[in-house]
């Protein structure tokens, strides 16, 4: 289905012509230079011509569409057809390590180009061709710009003419025709589209943009060991693919994957792309839903804002789109050089965002002005791990798949995010908001232990005695606080794993603390604080010996609640609230 | 389906399964449910004779379509064919590589299915030989109900197995009710025709997938 609907896409960007999408046969490359000659073919006054744009403070070559794909890799001896780097066009490399090998990359493609000349029968081509009969490659070492270019590509152009060389009706129409020639490749039924047709050797071209892969591109459908080979099939011809379908699948993913692309991100290891069967307007906002880094100016943050408040209450904003539309959400990760699917989902537009919605309303909890209200997935999975690197791979795409498809979470985040709470004693709020979704995620689809789902905010009256411990936890450590003003250590600091997981050996110790805090207060703060600590200890019945995994997650979100109840500015004042 | 005495009911479930997709080979990715191919091997696995063949009829997929991911070491290399044969000819020989050979290690990712269960409708065709269908039927069903099996039947992968057990009278519903289209799913292999793989459009009405007969699927130039 993926490769299915991703050609899908390709016919649909063909049909639009603002896409700029290449047709078969053709690619779109980074185009530097472009060699300017006269008609009878010598080079022109004005040499080679810079095409590179400014790009902030650099340069950068300009993308066209030009006959062919990117080379393979490799050392072998591949020219061009009317494009190629200074070593093939003009026997020019910067730092020649090998002269003799430059010389016969120059040859090749004279060669490739001379040979069809008069078949082409184009004045402009036949320009070319005598440029390269007559050209020595040391005249190259007189333009300056072949140097400071350092590689990159070119085109070739006639002095007066507006298009390049690879641009003529003659030499397009050659193009397309032997393109589709071919070599007596093998027949078969196609995978993608089930008609029988030629099957493509090698799927190009290769697909860039996928975070980790190798620069020159990796591949989806690729077979280069013996192992992934089976009954004796070389290749691709392990999964028989049409030349058509798999020209089209690979381009309209590098399309989705080109920098600049709103419609990709990078949750964790996952490069993900996503698209609709029709243009709308949601294939550009859940690229910034996904990573609102991308959304820079503040009108477009405020819209946003908007519409992920109104997702999250249920409400179906009608500007996405018709909700019918299909919605197709592609995870990929690489591996050198392939691609694996780390995910794949397909549905329509009105359920991506109710499924998006209730993640929101599952992750929402209380919280102060600074923090965001819908923190994206990334986010999510940076609390799991110390730093980026370490996030565990799957994650990504275990997290994606519960959202969209409406799971529970995987048990490895709750896990990985109460570690990394007891490791640097911080709960946040983004940490407790994956605490309370997992939680109540679980207790919606199973049968969990839990009766209620977990509060968004602070809830006295909840009765699992994790939820209590985590608030006197958070009300001792203000005591403290208040009692003992600019200490380095708090009882958070020492005691807050242990409490947490061993509640019986750590409490009474700290409930002794606090008697000797509460003594340093004066009294009004005294009788505060105490009343405040009274009121939880009589919903306890003694300390539990150990707590599980899940009571650890509430006792975190029992303390994060009490802490952001503290805190919270209320009428009176503390002493006030003392002399009642 | 006409209740003829080769028809059989299979019940099939397990953990994980790949159903590996023929274009996702190196970094696995399963299909949506299991192929008539991986059907074929299961109800093979059990009870298979030269004079017998299999014909899946028709998939039932019981339970919610669930995937999970695993990534595992592997080897790149497979011990090459002409190797063995000279080695078998000369009657000596070294077949072996080394799995911890840092050249031969590869890393893969898998896109599995979970938690599955499926019941499977097929019948045999009887090739030649003496034996009835009936007496087919029987040893069939004995091993199916007694849980005999020549290997231990597998879901798309042999590191995958799968539970089996025999099933009579109506087929349970499924939890995937409405209709869904799997797009092209691998059908089988034409190991007549030079092990062309043959595809077939999977629709998936209320989680029953109807097969259609090898042979439909037509010889493709």
């Amino acid at each position: 289905m993926i490769l299915y609907s991703l050609s899908r896409l390709y016919d649909r960007l063909r049909s639009d012509p603002r896409s700029g999408i290449a047709p078969f046969g053709f690619s779109d490359q980074k185009i530097a230079f472009c060699v300017v000659l006269e008609r009878d073919g010598s080079l022109s006054d004005v040499g080679i011509e810079d095409l590179r744009r400014a790009h902030g403070k650099n340069l950068v070559p300009a993308g066209m569409l030009v006959p062919g794909g990117a080379k393979p890799s490799g050392a072998g001896i591949n020219p061009n057809f009317l494009w190629d780097n200074p070593a093939y066009m003009l026997g020019f490399e910067l730092d020649d390590a090998k002269p003799e090998k430059t010389a016969e990359k120059f040859s090749a493609f004279r060669d490739r180009h001379v040979a069809l000349d008069s078949e082409i029968g184009d004045p402009e081509f036949s320009a070319v061709c005598r440029f390269l009969r007559h050209w020595k490659p040391a005249a190259a070492m007189d333009l300056p710009l072949l140097s400071e270019l350092t590689g990159g590509f070119g085109v070739f152009r006639v002095r007066g003419e507006q298009r390049y060389v690879h641009q003529r009706p003659k030499v397009d129409d050659y193009w397309r025709r032997q393109v589709r020639a071919g070599d007596a490749a093998e027949r078969g039924q196609c995978l993608v589209t089930g008609e029988s047709g030629t099957i493509a050797r090698l799927h190009q071209p290769l697909i860039k943009g996928v975070l980790g892969a190798q620069p020159g591109g990796a591949a989806i459908v690729s077979f280069n060991c013996d192992a992934f080979e089976s009954y004796g099939k070389s290749q691709s011809l392990n999964a028989p693919v049409g030349e058509d379908a798999a020209f089209q699948y690979a381009t309209a993913l590098n399309y989705l994957l080109r920098s600049g692309s709103r419609q990709r991100v990078q949750i964790g290891d996952a490069t993900v792309v996503f698209w609709t069967d029709t243009p709308t307007k949601a294939e550009e906002f859940f690229g910034y839903m996904f990573d609102p880094s991308g959304a820079q100016d503040d009108a477009l943050k405020l819209e946003l804002g908007a519409f992920l408040a109104r997702i999250a209450v249920g409400e179906y904003p009608a500007e996405l789109g018709s909700p019918e539309t299909p919605f197709f959400v592609l995870g990929l990760s690489a591996n050198a050089a392939r691609i694996s699917v780390r995910f794949w989902f397909q549905s329509t537009l009105r359920e991506v965002s109710d499924r998006v919605g209730l993640h929101y309303r599952d992750l929402e909890i209380v919280r102060s002005a600074r923090d965001t209200p819908f923190p994206p997935p990334w986010q999510l999975l940076r609390e799991t791990a110390r730093e980026s690197k370490d996030i565990p791979p799957f994650l990504s795409g275990a997290l994606m798949r519960a959202i969209l498809n409406g799971l529970p979470y995987p048990e490895a985040m709750f896990a990985a995010v109460i570690r990394r709470i007891r490791a640097d004693r911080r709960v946040g709020h983004v940490r407790s908001a994956i605490l309370k979704a997992c939680l109540t995620r679980r207790s919606r689809t199973q049968t969990g232990s839990m009766s209620q789902e977990v509060p968004v905010s602070l809830d006295p009256n909840r009765p699992e005695p994790a939820y209590q411990m985590g608030r006197l936890f958070a009300e001792l450590e203000k005591t403290q606080e208040d009692a003992l003003p600019g200490l380095n250590d708090t009882i958070k600091d020492r005691f807050f794993g242990s409490a947490s997981a061993t509640p019986a050996t750590v409490f009474p110790r700290l409930l002794r603390l606090s008697q000797h805090h509460l003594g340093k207060l004066e009294h009004g703060p005294r009788v505060y604080h105490d009343r405040r600590i009274q009121e939880i200890c009589q919903r306890l019945d003694g300390f539990a010996r150990h707590l599980g995994l899940e009571d650890q997650g509430l006792f975190a979100i029992g303390y994060y609640h009490q802490r952001h109840d503290i805190f919270t500015k209320k009428s009176p004042p503390e002493g006030d609230a003392g002399r009642e | 389906m006409s209740q003829s005495q080769s028809c059989v009911h299979l019940r099939v479930w397990g953990e994980l399964a790949c159903f590996t997709r023929p274009e996702m080979k190196a970094e696995r990715a399963s299909y949506d449910a299991i192929t008539p191919s991986a059907a074929r091997g299961i109800l093979e696995a059990i009870y298979w004779k030269p004079e017998i063949a299999w014909v899946v009829d028709r998939l039932h997929v019981l339970r919610p379509i669930r995937f999970t991911s695993l990534r595992r070491n592997e080897v790149r290399q497979k011990i090459p064919a002409g190797t063995a044969r000279s080695v078998m000819k000369v009657g000596r020989g070294f077949l072996g590589f080394y799995i911890d050979d840092g050249d031969n290690r590869q890393q893969r990712a898998a896109t599995l299915l979970r938690d599955v269960e499926y019941l499977i409708e097929g019948h045999f065709k009887v090739m030649g030989g003496s034996d009835p269908e009936a007496k087919h039927f029987e040893m069939f069903r004995r091993r199916a109900e007694k849980g005999q099996y020549f290997h231990h039947p597998y879901l798309g992968c042999r590191e995958f197995p799968a539970e089996f057990a025999w099933h009579d009278g109506k087929p349970p519903n499924s939890a995937n009710q409405g209709t869904r289209d799997l797009g092209l799913m691998l059908h089988d292999l034409d190991f007549a025709n030079g092990m062309a793989p043959r595809f077939f459009r999977a629709l998936m009405v209320d989680g029953v997938i109807d097969v259609p007969p090898f042979e439909s699927l037509g010889r493709q130039a």
